[in-house]
Parts: C-alpha cells; structure tokens; sequence
C-alpha cells in the first residue's frame, strides 16, 4: 500500500507530517522495503540540498522605501489604490 | 445601535493603521518578495507583485482576524502573483507548461541521487517546474510552511499538497538523476 500511493505517504512521513501511528506503520514498512527506503533517502538529500544552497532571493534594497512610499500615497489617495 | 465603527476613520486612525500595518508586514517583505520571484522568474514582476499585494494588504487590513500574517501575507503575495501571470499569458500557457512537465515527470525510485547534487541543475530544475509545484516546494522548503499552511495559501485541500510535493519532488529527481546519467555517458 505504501509503495503504491505514490509516494504522498513517504513524503508526508520525511516531512513529520503524519502523526504518530501512521509514522511507525512507515518505519516498519521501511525496515523491510529497499525500494521506499531508497526513496526516502533521495527525499532527505533533495530537501537537504534545496534548503542548503543559496536559493531563496533576497529583495532589492531599494523595494522596501518604494513600498513605503507607495503605501503613503495610497493612504492620502485611497481610490488610487487598486487600479 | 449606531456605534463608532460605523464612522470614516478619522486621519489620526488612518495614520495608526499604517503604522500598525507596517509594523506587522514590514518584517515578512523577504518572504513575500522569494515566493513572488521564484513565482514570476522574474526580478520586475517580483517587485512589482510585492508592492501590489502590500497595497492590497492595506488597503484589506480591517479583514485581517489575527493569526498567522506572513501567511495572510503571502496569501495576498501568491494570488496577485497569479493575476499577474495569466495577465501577461496567453491563457492556455501555464496548462500547457504544467502538462508537458507531468509527462516527463517519472523518476526512478531505484535510483540513488548523488550525495553532493550540483546548485546550479537544482535551482534550474526548480525553476522548470510548472507553477503550482514550484509554488509547493518554495512554500515547503524555502519558508518552512506545513501542509495546512500551504494548503490554506493555495486554497487546496491538504491532499492536493500532498501529491503537489511529492510530483514535484518526483520531476526533481528524474531532472537531477537523467544529468547525471548525462554526465556519465559524455
């Protein structure tokens, strides 16, 4: 069954989102599956590589006065706002 | 009965609403501009999403009910960023990109990936995804959010979520493990 959904299960369980009876009924299917067990290694190395590289994008530092700017005049003009 | 709510707020009450407002958004402006540029790939069209959903978040602050605001924010950040793109689509395009992507997307769950996968293939293969698995992933791996809190930006059940990631993990992979044979046979 764990083998064939897909692998939402094994995904679900890498990221602690199931509780706690079905995370053992995964541990146990993982003791004996070489192939969910594979998968969920190459989960943890994907996840581990996204979140270990450089990838989430900073703003210019210009963006934030802009905003700020933009916000005031929205506020002094308030039916400009969502054109 | 006629209370105080039902008057224009005064200026010294529209001042303090921006004041509270940006005491609350300013620190989440990171978070909404990554979700907006991993969206649009786009360095303009992320800043111009975020100054939009900013305004829109002042201006629909009085709806806001506590809780969670960077994912209300982001909420807000996620569907202009969607406006955005079908404005500028033609409208078949993204289904069109996500169709071709769930094609090719069939990993080999025998394969192992290397211990050491290359940043640069990575971030590409990211990129490539169609819209609704990248925005799945960023909001899982870059901000951290649980499946109800993506579920709730996306306005998906938590199943969807749950086989959003796991596809897009799936075209990662197939992505990441064909360079690698790639690599080895050139």
């Amino acid at each position: 069954m764990i083998c064939e959904d897909n692998g939402g299960l094994l995904h679900a369980y890498v990221d602690r989102e199931l509780d706690l009876v079905r995370s053992l009924e995964i541990e146990k299917h993982l003791q004996g599956c070489k192939r969910c067990r594979r998968a969920v290694q190459n989960q943890q190395a994907l996840a581990s590589a996204i979140r270990g590289s450089s990838f989430y994008f900073r703003p210019p530092r210009e963006l934030k006065p802009r905003v700020h700017a933009a916000l005031k005049i929205a506020k002094e003009h308030p039916w400009s706002m969502l054109a | 009965v006629h209370g105080p709510a039902k008057r224009d707020p005064t200026p010294a009450q529209e001042r303090s609403k921006l004041v509270s407002f940006e005491v609350f958004a300013a620190p989440h402006m990171g978070a909404a501009y990554n979700l907006a540029r991993w969206l649009t790939r786009n360095n303009h069209d992320a800043e111009a999403v975020v100054q939009e959903a900013y305004l829109r978040a002042h201006r629909f602050y009085d709806t806001y009910r506590g809780g969670d605001f960077r994912a209300w924010l982001l909420t807000l950040v996620r569907n202009t960023c969607y406006t955005r793109l079908r404005q500028n689509r033609k409208p078949s395009a993204i289904l069109d990109e996500d169709m071709a992507e769930l094609d090719s997307a069939q990993s080999n769950p025998e394969a192992l990936l290397p211990r050491n996968i290359d940043a640069n293939l990575l971030r590409q293969a990211i990129e490539e995804l169609p819209l609704d698995f990248r925005e799945a992933i960023v909001l899982r791996e870059l901000e951290g959010l649980s499946y109800t809190g993506i579920a709730a930006i996306a306005g998906v059940p938590l199943g969807t979520v749950m086989s959003r990631l796991a596809r897009a993990r799936d075209c990662l992979q197939s992505k990441l493990a064909g360079e690698v044979r790639k690599g080895v046979l050139a």
